[in-house]
C-alpha cells in the first residue's frame, strides 16, 4: 500500500527499552524496536532466516535477535551481523531485515510502507498521547462513525474534537482490513492523567457502540 | 519437604513452578501424565484430589489443590513480606482480585489452549471473546499503571503472586489463538515478568 504517506502504528513511549513492539499497518506486520542510542527501526516482522517473527526476539540495544536460531540484525541498516551456526564465515551484504520508513512526531511513531516522498500528517507541537484503542472493526467504518459524530475531517484517517476544553487529534492506523487503532494526542498543558482517562472511557464507550453495528 | 503434583504443559502447574522457583524455594515434582494418559482421573490421583484437577501441592499434612489458594499459602509461608504484606488489608485485596482474574483466564484464553491441543470440547469462539474482553481490560490497567509509575497488576515497587498467576495464562495465549499484538502494555508487562531473577520457563515459553 504505497502511497499513503506516513501512518501511525505505536505511541512513542511504547517503545520502551530493550523491548520489541508488534504492529500491524495495512495487512503488514512491522517489529518496530527502540535501540539504546534512541534510533527507531521498523523492520518486516519475519526474519530474513526462516520467517518466524522478529517481534519474539530479543532487542540486545544495539542489535536485535531472532528467537529461532539467533541470527542478528543491526539497528539502523538492518543487516545481518552474526550466525551463531556459521560464527567465522561471511555474511551476505543482501542479507538484511526488510526496512520500512519510520519518524516520530508528536508523541507518535509513523510508518511509511511506500517508499515514495512519504508526507507526515500535519500535528501541533505540544501534545500529550492518549491511550490508542485498537477497534474490530474496518478503518473505514470507523472513520464514518466519526463523520456522523460530527467531528471535524484534517484528513480522511484523522479527526479533531474538542473534549475538557482541550483539543484532541485522533489518527486511525487501518491494521487489517477487519481492524484498527485509534491513536489519540492531546494538546494540553494541564494534567494529562485526568484527561487521558476521560478519553480512555468515551473511546471505550464508542468502541462498544461501533463493535455492536453488524 | 513440597511436593507438586502437575503436568509439564498445564499452565496453571507453571504458575506454581514459577513462583517456587521466584522463592528460590525447593521442591520434589509427581509427574501426572493429564494427556493423553488422563492419569489425574485415575482412582489414585483421585484419592489425592478428588476434583480431579492439577496441580496439586502436599507439603506436610497440608494438601492444596487450587492456584489461589497454593500461591497464597507459598507465599505467606515461604515469601516474607516481599510477596505476602500481611499488614496491607488493600494490597491482599487487590492480589484477591488478581487471582480471579487469573481464574477467569484460564477458564477462557486457557481453556481454549487445552481444547486445541488435547481435543477436548469447547464454545471456542465464547471462550475467545471472554479472553479478549478481559486481555483489554488488564492492558488498559495496566497502561495507566505504567502512566504512574506501577509495572505490576497490583501497584507498588514488587510484583506479586497475582503477576505470577495471571501470567501463565497470558503467555500462552497464542497457542490458543488468541493474538496479543493489540495489547502492548500487557506485552511489556510479560517483559517484566520474564526478567525476574529466577525466571523460569516452560514449553512454549521464551526467557528474557
Ligand atoms: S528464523 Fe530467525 S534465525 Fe532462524
Amino acid at each position: 500500500m504505497s502511497g499513503a504517506g506516513y501512518q501511525p502504528v505505536a505511541s512513542s513511549r511504547d517503545l520502551v527499552a530493550r523491548h520489541v513492539f508488534q504492529a500491524c499497518l495495512s495487512g503488514q506486520e512491522i517489529a518496530l524496536w527502540r535501540a539504546d542510542d534512541g534510533t527507531v527501526n521498523a523492520w518486516e516482522n519475519r526474519c530474513p532466516h526462516r520467517g518466524v517473527r522478529l517481534s519474539l526476539g530479543v532487542n540486545l540495544g544495539d542489535r536485535l535477535m531472532c528467537r529461532y536460531h539467533g541470527w542478528r540484525y543491526e539497528s539502523g541498516s538492518g543487516a545481518c551481523s552474526h550466525i551463531p551456526a556459521h560464527p567465522e564465515g561471511p555474511i551476505p551484504a543482501t542479507l538484511c531485515a526488510r526496512r520500512f520508513l519510520v519518524a516520530e512526531a508528536g508523541g507518535l511513531v509513523f510508518v511509511a510502507l511506500g517508499d515514495d516522498a512519504a508526507t507526515m500528517p500535519a500535528l501541533p507541537e505540544d501534545t500529550i498521547p492518549l491511550r490508542a484503542l485498537p477497534v474490530s472493526r474496518p478503518a473505514e467504518a470507523v472513520a464514518a462513525a466519526l463523520v456522523e459524530a460530527g467531528l471535524a475531517a484534517a484528513a480522511p484517517l484523522h479527526f479533531i474534537e474538542t473534549q475538557d476544553g482541550a483539543s484532541i487529534h485522533l489518527l486511525i492506523q487501518p491494521a487489517t482490513d477487519r481492524t484498527c487503532v485509534v491513536h489519540g494526542l492531546a494538546e494540553t498543558t494541564a494534567g494529562a492523567l485526568p484527561l487521558q482517562r476521560h478519553m480512555a472511557r468515551l473511546m471505550e464507550s464508542r468502541r462498544r457502540a461501533w463493535e455492536a453495528r453488524p | 519437604m513440597i511436593t507438586l503434583h502437575d503436568y509439564d504443559l498445564s499452565a496453571e502447574g507453571y504458575a506454581v513452578r514459577l513462583f517456587l522457583a521466584l522463592l528460590g524455594q525447593d521442591y520434589s515434582l509427581v509427574p501426572v501424565e493429564y494427556y493423553p494418559a488422563r492419569e489425574h482421573e485415575g482412582e489414585a490421583f483421585r484419592a489425592l484430589n478428588p476434583l480431579a484437577s492439577l496441580p496439586v501441592l502436599v507439603e506436610g499434612d497440608l494438601v492444596l489443590t487450587e492456584v489461589a489458594g497454593i500461591l497464597t499459602y507459598l507465599a505467606a509461608r515461604h515469601g516474607g513480606a516481599d510477596w505476602y504484606p500481611a499488614g496491607d488489608a488493600a494490597q491482599l485485596g487487590r492480589i484477591g482480585d488478581g487471582l480471579a482474574l487469573a481464574a477467569r483466564l484460564a477458564a477462557s484464553a486457557g481453556a481454549v489452549r487445552l481444547a486445541d491441543g488435547m481435543m477436548l470440547p469447547l464454545d471456542g469462539a465464547a471462550a475467545r471473546a471472554e479472553a479478549k474482553r478481559l486481555l483489554r481490560v488488564i492492558d488498559e490497567h495496566l497502561w495507566f499503571g505504567e502512566a504512574a509509575g506501577n509495572d505490576w497488576l497490583c501497584p507498588g515497587p514488587r510484583p506479586s503472586i497475582a503477576d505470577i498467576a495471571c501470567f501463565p495464562h497470558i503467555v500462552l495465549a497464542e497457542e490458543g489463538d488468541i493474538p496479543l499484538i493489540d495489547y502492548p502494555a500487557i506485552r511489556r508487562w510479560l517483559d517484566r515478568v520474564r526478567r525476574l531473577p529466577g525466571f523460569v520457563v516452560m514449553p512454549g515459553v521464551f526467557g528474557a
